[in-house]
Formats: structure tokens, sequence, C-alpha cells
């Protein structure tokens, strides 16, 4: 490799940072470093006018690489590292081939002016020089297929799909039933939307969704179809679609029916939820899209009889199943959910068949209410409330601890419909603590459902039995000091109600949809405890992208959701992968990982740790796929053989700044390092100064990529140089953007002091600590009292020679 | 054929077990006694220290050096030996990264003086005698060798041209080294300076149990004696430590086809800074069950503060060579 040359540009900020330090004594030293081409002292680097000098003078210098001091790239609002790599884009130089000393937050504006402020700042050069004297180009540009995959063809999916054909871009959409539209047809009467309290019928709107989806060339319905297997490669996701066989031709089907009137077998199918039966052919209502007649292969016996009568003889029972296999260059997940809580909860009595969930009871208040057991009008109905979420306190372990947060509203709106149309019928709602219609249409709801003088108890289930007179009965616990129904007429006594109904209605919880073809572990998808995959961190920047990049969860897929706000998903997921898919590419950022084959051994363990699925093992070996990782170093830091490590982010150069970071420290004070996880807590080192805080001098920090992508081999190093006391800062707890590299670390630190009190070296010399953006306060006050217990203990004996 | 080569083979501070190995390999010692003259072997042959003083700088071709340096005399052996010799060879864990004598560094001469020479229960000592260096009887001085505070590793005390690991070395690695003193009497290409006759690449490369590896974490440690270890899937994916990833591959993974997790004889693979510190990067990032989001920080931590003597498991071999490589004291006074 050609040697590398240099260019620093050292901004004074018009005396901001020159007036606290001697910039023209760092310009001078600057010169001295190795491979330095260029140097220059400028007034306000971030001004129009000092970018133009700027590309001229890297055009004149032939500097290949540039070195700026002055502001922080995290915090700065003028000169932050976007606005950089930008400029440098420009000017010709690689955008990785840069590295920032910061010298204004955590330096001329955090310590008192004088010449150990300067000695600082002249280390921080040195620091950034190291660093950058090791970068290498960024990687070349992804290819991404324009192409997207949608996993189920719910209102979620489908409203992706409209988007991106919209502008021209093909779309698969996957959908295990025989229709498009999901949950949102089996429910009648919709919620218009969360601030009209309007309603909708899905016979209505369902069908315009669905054919404006079919219609369109550009998207490739399946439906009875799965995705047999998926994994990611070179930036895209290769899948395997497998689809039912074809029995009914599109063209020539004209869905008169003859066929369902034939056809001998019975098929229960998830749209009635299994209540009611259709045939092995048929549709699963008349509305359903496609408008073709389909054949439920688990029911049918193949008897022929439907071949024979079709007039169009669009059967052909010997059809096949038939798998497609394509590159997608985008993942919508929009699997729905599920409701299997009530299942595994014998109190609520789901056993019996007059017991039945919210969504059974949607296709019951479509058919006509009617008990299951018997056919007969009920004369009692009791909705029950948080069924199975909101299962904290004294009902742990007992049900997901979410509230499904569209239920209560679901379940006014059901009671309204009885008490509207079925005069006989009396209703009581049972509830957990707390109503919670949120929001305008909800609200609306209850308040409508309690001026109609249905009657709301609260109370905890004990249990849901079969009663003596051939009913249901409740038992309440009672929860608080409320005694009694709404109305008056249910009394609690000794804490105890025991309520009759003929059909009770459980408000079962929102869960993720069973995955029955593991796509979570072929994705690579994190997931929450209630199986929900987890959204990327801060959630605010790149909202429904999971932790895999390109890979959307939209729709309940990714928590309880109301049908207006699935569509909505869908549509805010679309527009995030339109940039790729307008560029048909990815541009690759500075850092990523890269495994060295001549070293690794497939021990899975980085796949293990990776928490964005960018690793995968091979027959041949372990593939990292840079496109799909985010660079923070956790595999590097896990990896027993450093096969794995990061570009620009090497234990090299972490290891040569430590060697510079200290020449400015006087001798007898402790040499402090803070390792600064890129967003929270370096951002918090700088927030101090512009929050008008002081710190102590001999603290240097290094920005890591996360608090755990530093090897605790790499700690032990650093003590060996002679570091006196390290500091690792790492995001608040549920607030590290790779999920749990804050705890991993909190884990290593505990086992890395287990080693150090063997050793015999003070615990207090390592220090982690959960540092957010806004916890300056803690920072400062941390680095004080790193320096006053280390000045107690005197310097680090592991950094002298050992061989006694 | 051409003139012989010479060797010198030697004991410091181990147990032996390295002597017997290379007496272990049968007819092999006749292919070394067919290339080479063994002109000093104190063990196994009758040479005296002061032959070896009488050797020529140079005269000796390899030297086979086993066992830590613990002691002023073996320092002083090994220096000797380096003097006489072209090639000289770690051979064995002990002298190459400090082997099970190195753990002494968790003490100091001081403490194994007094535990060894007042405290035992059996020692009867009133006087509380304890080795000197020199002392007088009846007129004469007696000298004894000095007892370090440390032990080191040969390299820390002489030039070293190749390490032959393993505790001891087994049968296989002992071969390989002979081709190499084969090599080195037929003049031809020898390994790199410092190139260690292991694999480059980590145990698990070779090891017959990788194949069962799954990507999981590993939720709770257990240790060995706890269980009866599934005798075909890694340790790893059970829950016993293994050293295997961290620790040279060559050794045949004698230790895991008797059903015991690899505790690292061979020495770490050459890009690591320091076998200990990495397998508690390692194990600190994939024990303990995950979803730490829902988890009390203490049960969070409990998984890896279940790993007792950080040393012991993972510096078993290799402490004096680590990066901190004996305990230390603090104190400003000290
Ligand atoms: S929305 Fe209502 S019924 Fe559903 S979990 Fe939340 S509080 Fe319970
Ligand atoms: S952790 Fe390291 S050795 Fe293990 S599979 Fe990954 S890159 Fe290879
Ligand atoms: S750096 Fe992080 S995201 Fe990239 S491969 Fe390693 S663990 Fe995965
Ligand atoms: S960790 Fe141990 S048991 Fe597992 S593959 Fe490696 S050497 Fe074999």
């Amino acid at each position: 490799m050609a040697e590398p040359k240099i260019g620093v540009w050292i901004c004074n900020c018009k005396g901001r940072i020159s007036g606290s330090l001697d910039t023209a004594h760092l310009t001078q030293e600057a010169a001295k470093l190795p491979n330095v081409v260029f140097v220059k002292e400028t007034d306000i680097l971030c001004s129009q006018g000092e970018m133009e000098n700027l590309r001229q003078e890297i055009g004149e210098s032939g500097a290949d690489r540039v070195l700026f001091a002055g502001c922080s790239p995290r915090t700065s609002l003028r000169f932050p590292e976007e606005f950089i790599t930008a400029t440098l884009q420009k000017t010709g130089v690689n955008r990785a081939m840069y590295e920032v000393a910061n010298i204004r937050e955590q330096c001329a504006w955090l310590h008192e002016p004088g010449p150990e402020t300067t000695a600082k700042a002249l280390d921080e050069i040195a620091m950034a020089h190291a660093r950058l004297r090791l970068d290498r180009e960024s990687l070349p540009d992804v290819l991404i297929s324009d192409k997207a995959l949608v996993i189920g063809g719910g209102p979620a999916g489908l409203a992706a799909a409209k988007d991106l054909a919209g502008v021209g871009k093909e779309v698969d959409i996957v959908e295990k039933g025989t229709y498009l539209g999901g949950r949102l047809c089996q429910i009648s009467l919709l919620f218009q939307s969360e601030n009209w309290a309007g309603k909708c019928v899905s016979m209505c709107v369902g069908p315009v969704q669905a054919s404006g989806v079919v219609m369109n060339p550009l998207i490739g319905v399946h439906t009875q179809s799965r995705i047999s297997h998926i994994e990611k490669e070179d930036g895209n996701f290769l899948a395997t679609i497998q689809c039912a066989p074809k029995y009914v031709d599109e063209d020539k089907c004209t869905a008169c029916g003859e066929c369902a009137r034939v056809c001998p077998e019975y098929a229960l199918s998830s749209y009635d939820e299994g209540l009611f039966s259709r045939k092995a052919i048929d549709k699963d209502f008349v509305r359903a899209v496609p408008d073709v007649y389909n054949i439920m292969d688990s029911f049918c016996t193949k008897c022929g009889e439907c071949e024979k009568i079709c007039p169009t003889q669009a059967i052909d029972l010997s059809a096949k199943l038939s798998i497609i296999q394509d590159t997608y260059g985008a993942v919508f997940l929009g699997t729905g959910f599920d409701a299997a809580t009530v299942h595994n909860r014998p109190e609520l009595g789901y056993a019996s068949p007059d017991v039945v969930t919210g969504m059974e009871f949607e296709r019951l208040l479509e058919h006509g209410v009617k008990r299951p057991s018997d056919g007969e009008t009920p004369e009692h109905i009791v909705f029950v409330l948080c069924a199975g979420s909101r299962a904290t306190r004294d009902k742990e372990g007992q049900g997901v601890p979410h509230c499904s947060k569209t239920c209560c509203g679901i379940t006014m709106k059901q009671a309204m419909r009885v008490a509207q149309g079925m005069m006989e019928t009396e209703v009581t709602i049972i509830y957990y603590y707390d109503i919670r219609t949120y929001e305008r249409t909800f609200e609306s709801l209850y308040d409508t459902v309690q001026k109609m003088g249905i009657e709301f108890v609260k109370g905890n289930i004990d249990a849901i039995t079969a009663s003596e007179e051939g009913g249901l009965a409740v038992s309440l616990n009672q929860l608080d000091d409320q005694t009694e129904s709404s109305g008056g007429e249910h009394v609690f006594e000794d804490g105890k109600l025991l309520l009759n109904a003929d059909m009770i209605v459980l408000a079962s919880a929102q869960l993720p949809q069973k995955d029955p073809d593991n796509l979570i572990t072929q994705l690579q998808l994190r997931t929450d405890e209630a199986g929900f995959p987890i959204e990327n961190q801060p959630r605010i920047f790149r909202p429904t992208e999971s932790l895999v990049d390109r890979v959307y969860v939209i729709g309940a897929a990714s928590g309880p959701k109301v049908v207006q706000q699935a569509v909505e998903q869908g549509h805010a997921a679309a527009m995030n992968v339109l940039p790729y898919f307008l560029k048909g590419k990815k541009e690759m950022g500075k850092f990523a990982s890269r495994i060295d084959p001549d070293y690794c051994v497939s021990c899975r363990i980085c796949e293990t740790v990776c928490p964005h699925g960018a690793i995968k093992f091979t027959t041949e070996g372990m593939v990292c796929d840079p496109a799909f990782c985010q660079a923070c170093g956790f595999c590097a830091a896990a990896c027993p053989t450093h096969a794995a490590s990061l570009v620009n982010f090497s234990d090299q150069q972490i290891l040569d700044q430590v060697d510079v970071a200290f020449k400015g420290v006087k001798n007898g004070d402790p040499k402090i390092l803070a390792l600064l996880c890129y967003w929270c807590s370096y951002a918090a080192a700088d927030m101090a100064s512009i929050n008008g805080l002081k710190a102590l001098t001999n603290f240097r920090s290094i920005r890591i990529r996360c608090s755990s992508s530093v090897n605790t081999a790499l700690i032990m190093e650093m003590f060996k140089q002679g570091v006196d006391g390290i500091l690792v800062g790492g995001c608040p707890p549920q607030g590290c953007h790779h999920i749990n590299g804050n705890y991993l670390t909190d884990k290593r630190t505990a086992l890395m002091h287990n080693l150090m009190e063997q050793l015999g070296l003070s615990t207090t010399r390592l220090r982690f600590d959960y540092i957010g953006v806004s916890n300056y306060q803690l920072f400062v006050d941390t680095i004080a009292d790193m320096d006053k217990k280390l000045r107690d203990l005197g310097p680090n004996p592991a950094g002298r020679d050992l061989n006694r | 054929m051409d003139k012989k080569i010479t060797m010198a083979i030697n004991w410091a501070g181990a147990c032996g077990g390295c002597d017997v190995a290379i007496l272990d390999m049968e007819e092999m010692l006749f292919d070394i006694v067919d290339i080479a003259d063994i002109v000093y072997w104190p063990v196994a042959m009758d040479f005296k220290r002061d032959d070896l003083i009488a050797m020529k700088n140079g005269s000796i071709d390899i030297v086979l050096f086993n066992g830590t340096v613990r002691t002023s005399e073996q320092e002083e052996d090994a220096r000797i030996l380096r003097d006489r010799c072209k090639v000289m060879i770690a051979f064995g864990a002990c002298s190459a990264f400090g082997g099970i004598p190195g753990l002494a560094n968790v003490s100091d001469r001081e403490e194994i003086f007094r535990v060894s020479y007042e405290d035992t229960p059996s020692t009867v000592n009133p006087d509380g005698v304890r080795p000197q260096t020199s002392c007088h009887v009846n007129g004469d001085t007696i000298t004894l060798p000095e007892f370090y505070d440390t032990v080191k590793t040969l390299d820390q005390v002489v030039d070293v041209d190749y390490y032959v690991p393993g505790c001891p070395p087994t049968s296989n690695t002992i071969a390989q080294a002979v081709g190499v003193i084969a090599a080195y009497a037929k003049g031809e290409d020898l390994p790199p300076r410092g190139a260690s006759i292991s694999s480059p690449k980590a145990l698990c490369e070779e090891c017959k149990r990788a194949a069962t590896k799954t990507g999981q974490r590993i939720p709770e440690v257990i240790r060995p004696h706890e269980v009866v270890a599934d005798p075909d899937r890694c340790f790893l994916e059970q829950g016993i430590l293994c050293m295997g990833p961290f620790t040279a591959g060559g050794c045949g993974g004698n230790c895991i086809n008797a059903n015991m997790p690899c505790r690292g004889c061979y020495g770490p693979t050459s890009k690591l800074l320091d076998p200990g510190a990495e397998a508690l990067s390692t194990f600190g990032s994939i024990v303990g069950k995950g979803g730490e989001d829902f988890q009390l920080r203490g049960q969070m931590k409990a998984p890896v503060n279940n790993i007792k003597d950080p040393i012991g498991s993972f510096y078993r071999f290799t402490f004096p060579s680590a990066l901190v490589n004996r305990t230390v004291k603090e104190g400003k006074n000290k």
C-alpha cells in the first residue's frame, strides 16, 4: 500500500477554540507527525468559503486523507459527520478517509484554558492521526434488487405492495390463506379512523384494496403459498416460494360455484375461525379476492366431481405445486396476529364451545349470534377484557405482559352491536382495573355503550366453568374497593362474585402469528419476550424496520394494531425502502466487519452475537455480508480467534491511539481512558461542555462503535500499556442501538472484575456505566470520582515490568 | 550421509513429563539418533553441567529446553545453552508459555516459602529456617540457586527460535519437531523463526464435535465435574467451557476424545493478545440466555459470575506469558 498522505485542518472556531488553547502550537506540532503533507489553521472551517478552500487545498496538496481538528463529529450542529462525508464526496477523497480530533466539545470547552488543555488537544490530534494512518477506503456500493417480497397479504402488506408498484417496482405477495385482505375481511364493521368515529364495512373496502393489488401487473399474488426458504445473499434476500397447485385455472373460472355445489367434502377455514364450514372447493366468502374458487388440499379427496361439473373446464386435479425462486431487495413481514393465549389458560374456560374469542365473535356477529353448543340465541353475553393480556403483577406468567390495545375498543363495538340488534340479550363487560378506549373513536363507543346501560363489572377472573343450570358461571375476585357493578345489580361479597352467562367472549391478546416456516430464525430477527420482532433502535429514525436491514415488520406482526394503523405502517415501510429501490444500490459506510478465513474456525460465535443478522454459517465457512453489517463490533469482541474484525476500527487502530493518548498527562496524574459508545456516551461527554460543565484534563476518550465493540483483551493490553483507569460508557438500559451491547459489556466487566480481583488489580480501575446523552453530569462526576480513587490507589501496578 | 548434527535436551522447572514424552517416542527416537548426536541430556545420560560449560559457543545445533525458568540456576542453564546452540527450541507448554508450574505466579517467593517451610502442619521448623542463596557451614560457604518471585517462560530469558507446545507435546507434534530438526540437518528450509509446531488455526477446526455447533447462546455455565458430558456434542454447546476456540490445534484433540474439554495446553493461536482476557470477552458475550431487557441487573450477570476462577480456567498453561503475567499488589508505597 502506498504511504498515506495526510492533510490536517485545525479550526480555531474564530476564538471559541483558540481562546482556550494554543492552536498555533497545534499547527506547528501537527506538521511533525508522520505522513502529514499539509497543515493549516482555519477560522471557521464549516463556512462555505473554507469548504471551497478545502477542496482546492486537498487537490493541491495531494492529500488522500483528511484530519480535522475542531468540533465534535457527533454533536456539532454545523460540522457533523454527515456533513463531512458529503463534503469529502465532492473533493474526491473517499468518504471513509477522514478522522476528527474533537478539540472543542471535549477539550477547549470542557477544560480551563491553559497548557494542559493544549497538551490534551495535541494528544487528541495524535490519536486521530493514529486512526487515520490505518484507515481504509469504504467498501464498494452493493447492488440492491428493486423487487420486494411481501409476506402476508393483509392490509399492511397490500398497502406496501400498492405503493411500490405505484412507482414501478415489482412485488411478490406470499399469502398462506386463500384470499387477500387478511383479518380485515373477517371484521365486517371496521373503525374508519382513530380520529373519526365513522365506520366502514370490510365488504366494501376489502375487495377495493385487494383488487387494486390483483389487477396490478407488477404485483405477483401467491395465495395458499409459503416461504420455504429465505436467506441473505450479497446484500439481498434469496427466497424460495412454494405455491399450492393451481387446481383451478384463473382464466377459465367464472366463479359460478357449480363445483362447490357438487363437492361432497366439507372444510374448515381460518376465515370463519373454524366455526363454520365451507366445501373443499369453494370461495371463503363471496367477495374474496382473487375471484377464483380454490381447493383446500387437506380436505379434498380428489373424487373428481368438481372437475366433471365445471362448465368451463377450469379444474385440473392433477396440478402440481410450483416453486418460485427470486432475489429481493427488501422483505415486508406482515404476517399478522394470533390470539392463542386463551388456549393454555384453563381458568378462562375456552374449552367450552360457548366461550369464544373476540375474532370468533366477529364471525358470529356476521352469521347471526347463536350459542355454538346448541344454536339457541344467548340470553346473557359476558365480555371478558384483558383475557391473556396485561399479565403483570399478580398475573405474571399467565399470558403476555402487554396491553393488546385494540380489544377494549373492539369489545365496545361488539357489545353495542349486540345491544342494538339483539333486544332480548343482556350484556355484561368484565374489565380488569381499567378500560382503555383511547382517542376519539374508541372513547365515543365506550360512551355510547355506557349510555345504553350496558353493565360493567370490575374484577379478576378466577374461573369460568359450566354452571349447575347448564350455562356458564364466571367467578370473579374483587380487585379493589369497588364492590358493585355499574348498575348496581351485581355486588361482590367477601371479595367474590358469581355471574351466570350463556355465552362468553374473551378479548384475547394479540400475539405474533405462529411461524411454521421459521422466518424469524431464517431472517435472523431478534424478538421481544412475546415474540414480536424488535425494531431498529432508535425507533424514530427507521420506523417499521427490524434490526435486520431492509426487513420491515408491518401491521400486527410488529404489535397490536387496528386495521388503519396496519395500513399506515405498510405505506411507511414502502417509503423507507424507496431510496434503495430508486438507486438500486446501498452505499457502504466507513465501518464493516470482515472475517479472515485463514483464522476463522466456524465456531459460529459471531453469528450468535450479531444483532443484525449479518453473519451466516455456510459449509464453506462463515460469511459476513457487509450490506447487513451495522458495524457494532460485537463479532470482533466475541471472536475467539480474532478472525472477525472491523474495517476502520481495528484492534491496531485502538491500541495505536492508546499509545499516544497520554503524552500530555503529567506524571503522577492518573491516566484515565474513556471508551465511549458511538451514539450515547460519546455525545454525553460532548454535552457536558455544551451545558457549561467542566471536567479534569487527565482523561482521553475514544469513540468506540458500541460499548460492546472492544474485546476485553484490548482492555487488558491497555492496562499493560500503563493506563490507570478505564471507563466504558454504553447506552442506557433499553437504549442500545444494537439491542444488548450495553448489557454484554456490563457482563464482561463483571467477569473482568473477577479476573482483576484474582490478579490483585483493583476493580476501581475498570468501570462500566450506562451513560445516555442526557447523563452528561454523570459522565463528569464519574471521571472525577475515578480520578480521586485512582489517586488514592496510586499508579497501575500491571503497567510496569512484571517480571520480578 | 552428512555429518550428524548435535543436540542437547534440558530439563528446567517442569514435572519431567516432557522428557518422558521424548522417551515415549519409541522407534522414532532412533530417527533422532540417526541424524543427531545427543551431547547433553542430564536426565537420561551421564552429562554434567561442567561438560556443557566446556563446550564451545555455537557448537550445539539444537537445544530442546523443557520447563519454566523458576530459579537462577535454570536461568543460567538457559543462557549457557543459548550461547552454545544455534537453534533454541522451547519444548513443552512450561517452557513455551509457563505451563502448570506457571500458575505459581498467583503467589510469590515469600508466600511459597512461608507455606512450605512454616505453615504446613507436617513441617517442624522451630527456627524458621528457609532456603538461602548462600550460608556458612563450618567455615565453608554453601550456595543454592535463587528461587525467583515469578515463574518465567524461556523466551522471557533468552531468544527462542521455535516452540513445541503441549503438556506434554504429543508424539505427533514431536515427530513434526523432529522433521524440523531433520530439515535443519539437511540444510533445508526451516519454518520462520518464532514459529510454533502447531496448527495456525484453533483446535475447533480439527475437532470432531465442531459439526454440532448451532450458533446458540450458552444459557448457563456448567462445570465439567457437574455432569457427564455428551460424548459427541461440542462442549460449549453443552455449557461446558472449552478452550478449544482459543487454543492452537495440532494436538489431535486428545482431551476432547477423552470427553474432557480443551484446557489450552497448546497455547493461544497467533493473533490473540492474551488467552484469558480473550476468553472472558467471548464467554462474556455468549453466556446468559439473552433477553437482558427483561432481567434485573444481578440476574443478568449471574451466569457470568458463575465462571469461577478465571485464572485457573483460562490461563491454566499460559499465565506467565499472559499480558498481566502474575498477581500484583496495589498501593502507592510498594
Ligand atoms: S386494550 Fe383493553 S382489553 Fe385489551 S389488553 Fe388493553 S386494557 Fe385489556
Ligand atoms: S467468531 Fe471468529 S472464529 Fe468463530 S466463526 Fe466467527 S469469525 Fe470465525
Ligand atoms: S459488526 Fe456487528 S453487525 Fe457487523 S457482523 Fe459484526 S456483530 Fe454483526
Ligand atoms: S469448543 Fe471445544 S468441543 Fe467445541 S468444537 Fe471447539 S474444541 Fe471442540
